[in-house]
């Protein structure tokens, strides 16, 4: 029997959190935006080194406030935190949700910077990506549209929840 | 019958919604399923079954305690809030429908974001667009900057050029060198004109002097000025006019187009003929300039009144502004400048249209002011260029005039106590000092001696300014011996 990890998509509204995982799951995706109320859920088994793991994917709406993810995040083992590399507020957000939640600093995490298809709509800088780094977290370049990097983050992280076995 | 429990937790959480709960074993395998699932969309699981194969969504979750899941997407029409109680050893899931204040949260939400969205769009825009305009403004004014101070440099120069030569010439006016020098140090000058012009915005809103002038003398001092270029090539030039008489015109502004159309006409030109027309009617004023000269391609005929366009791009002659500077200067004046028809290896046709207009009331004594006796006059010259003082006094020779120049402010200062002195010329900068600042100290030791400045700096808007100042004139550089006496007699 494979493991089941919860791992959790957070960051602002609008960066891709849905898409990412529509195109994870299904290699789809759609243009039109609608936003997310709640939390909607789905599971995707992987398997990574040899080993079996199943995800369990929670789409959590975009960050409002804090206490926002208070009722989602319950023993979750694993964060993709979803920046848009169109979008400077985006990665404002960050910072905002680690001084809510000082515990998820524990939590195995990798960062997606969504929307790299967009390169003329692209502000983030080279520089701003690698002060990133200060947080310890695996970070990727990724397009919900063209599936760049999607695979090979969601797989990143399972092969560090598998490791932390 | 519904469990009293949940009956209980479902009132004291203020839920009245559609639910189902399933009763769960310690195990976690369903004990009961109360109410309607299919409500909800899923199908009733059947008893006995583990929670976790029909929900596999719930399997990391941690059951030693109570939860509570708001706005459970079950699929895209049912949502649901989702409660996990413990009570007396029982373990119950409790579904309830949200749907309705869903969709409702949902619109909201969704009109918020997009809301914020396009705003901050906007925003970025907006800021994108600030920053572009500041750019722009900010190089525009380092060019109007490098254009003025470039003016100046090549302005004390050229005044030597142009004046040594006029003295040469006027000993040896035959001599074809030095009519050569002259005549390209005066074509130098105009494109420093051209040149400062374009970069002057106030172009545009340039102030007008119609003046009466017989149209015949005007023409015939067209010829003589493009004279001496044609002659070189063998080219040969007319002038005709429809009518005898006068016309009012922008007397300095007209010629000005006028000598760049002829130039122009002349430079692209090899042999044949230019020629000069005015047809004069009741409304306006025609000018038409015809060479039989290389003509403009057709492709090119849009472009040449745009700045930097040449004609003909590897000729070398001419900067490319003369025909933009023509047409601005046109509108400036109320008249329209455009290429009539041209044909290549035929020739070309330019046509200058102006408006009739009433003379401009003059308020200048036109009477010839070089009659004033300069005789005991004494005249102060301040440059720090020797070869400008030098310059001054010589054309000065012939006159009554005594001059006296100094290389420096603080050496005025010593004349101006010792000496009387009825006129001071002075340049704009002369060494590090300024010529304002000097002026001022001036007026406040009580001196009242009339100050002019020389200024390669044409606009009107500095030369307001340098009178507001308290200059009692501004002379242009580079001038020729005329406009030195005319300064000097008018404000001495
Ligand atoms: N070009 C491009 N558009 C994307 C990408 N990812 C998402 N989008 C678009 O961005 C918008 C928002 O995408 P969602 O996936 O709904 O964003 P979200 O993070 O789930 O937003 P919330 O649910 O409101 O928090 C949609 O219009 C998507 O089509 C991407 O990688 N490239
Ligand atoms: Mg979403």
């Amino acid at each position: 029997m494979s493991v089941a990890k919860k791992i959790c998509l957070i960051g602002r509204f609008a960066v891709g959190k849905t898409s990412l995982v529509k195109q994870f799951i299904e290699k789809q995706f759609g243009e039109k935006y609608k936003t997310t109320v709640g939390v909607s859920i789905s599971t995707k088994n992987l398997t990574v080194e040899n080993k079996d793991i199943s995800l369990v994917i929670w789409d959590i709406a975009g960050f409002e406030q804090d206490g926002h993810y208070a009722h989602y995040m319950r023993g979750v083992h694993g964060l993709i935190w979803v920046l848009d590399g169109t979008e400077p507020e985006s990665f404002k957000i960050l910072e905002t949700i680690n001084n809510s939640l000082p515990e998820i600093k524990q939590v195995p995490s990798v960062c997606f910077i969504n929307k790299c298809d967009l390169v003329d709509e692209w502000v983030i800088k080279e520089s701003e990506i690698n002060s990133l780094k200060e947080f310890n977290y695996a970070v990727y370049k990724t397009s919900a549209k063209t599936g760049e990097n999607v695979e090979a983050g969601f797989t990143k992280l399972a092969s560090l929840l598998l490791s932390s076995l | 019958m519904i469990p009293e429990v949940v009956k209980n937790f479902l009132l004291q959480n203020k839920e009245k919604q559609g639910f189902f709960c399933l009763q769960l074993t310690n195990d976690l395998l369903i004990e009961h399923v109360y109410g309607k699932p299919q409500q909800l969309g899923l199908s009733p699981p059947k008893k006995g079954l583990k929670v976790l194969e029909v929900l596999p969504v719930f399997l990391p979750e941690m059951y030693n305690e109570e939860f509570e899941i708001p706005f459970y997407n079950l699929s895209e029409h049912s949502v649901c809030n989702i409660y996990f109680i413990k009570k007396h050893k029982e373990n119950y899931l409790i579904f309830v429908d949200k749907s309705e204040i869903f969709q409702v949260t949902q619109k909201y939400q969704q009109f918020a974001h997009e809301d914020n969205i396009s705003k901050n769009k906007f925003k970025r825009i907006a800021q994108e667009l600030e920053r572009a305009k500041q750019k722009l403004n900010k190089s525009n004014q380092e060019k109007a900057t490098l254009i003025a101070m470039l003016s100046h440099e090549l302005g004390t120069p050229l005044t030597s050029i142009l004046g040594y030569c006029e003295l040469l010439l006027e000993e040896d006016e035959n001599n074809h060198n030095l009519q050569v020098i002259h005549r390209n140090s005066i074509y130098l000058q105009h494109l420093i004109e051209n040149t400062l012009l374009f970069g002057k915005t106030e172009v545009d809103s340039m102030s007008t002097h119609i003046e009466t002038i017989n149209v015949e003398d005007f023409l015939g001092s067209l010829v003589d000025t493009i004279l001496p270029a044609a002659l070189e090539k063998d080219i040969f030039i007319s002038a005709q006019s429809s009518e005898q008489g006068t016309i009012n015109i922008d007397v300095t502004r007209t010629k000005q187009i006028l000598i760049n159309l002829l130039n122009n006409a002349v430079k692209y030109s090899n042999h044949g003929s230019v020629k000069i027309c005015c047809h004069v009617s009741k409304e306006q004023y025609e000018f038409l300039i015809s060479d039989t000269g290389i003509g403009i391609d057709v492709a090119q005929q849009n472009n040449i009144f745009n700045p930097w366009e040449r004609v003909n791009k590897n000729d070398g002659k001419g900067s490319g502004i003369g025909l933009f500077i023509s047409q601005k200067l046109a509108k400036a004046i109320g008249g329209q400048l455009q290429l009539k028809e041209s044909t290549k290896n035929v020739g070309s046709v330019f046509q200058l249209l102006l408006p009739v207009k009433e003379p401009s009331v003059n308020h200048e004594n036109k009477t010839p002011s070089q009659t004033i006796c300069l005789q005991a006059k004494t005249l102060l010259v301040i440059d720090d260029d020797q070869d400008v003082l030098d310059l001054i006094e010589a054309f000065l020779e012939k006159t009554e005039l005594k001059v006296i120049t100094a290389l420096s402010f603080l050496d005025a200062e010593s004349i101006l106590i010792k000496t009387n002195v009825d006129l001071i010329l002075t340049d704009l900068n002369v060494g590090a000092a300024k010529a304002p600042t000097f002026l001022k100290e001036l007026r406040n030791d009580k001196c009242d001696v009339p100050v002019v400045l020389m200024s390669a700096m044409p606009s009107n808007k500095a030369k307001q300014q340098f009178i507001e100042n308290g200059f009692n004139n501004v002379m242009l550089k580079p001038f020729n011996h005329n406009q030195l006496l005319k300064t000097i007699t008018t404000n001495i």
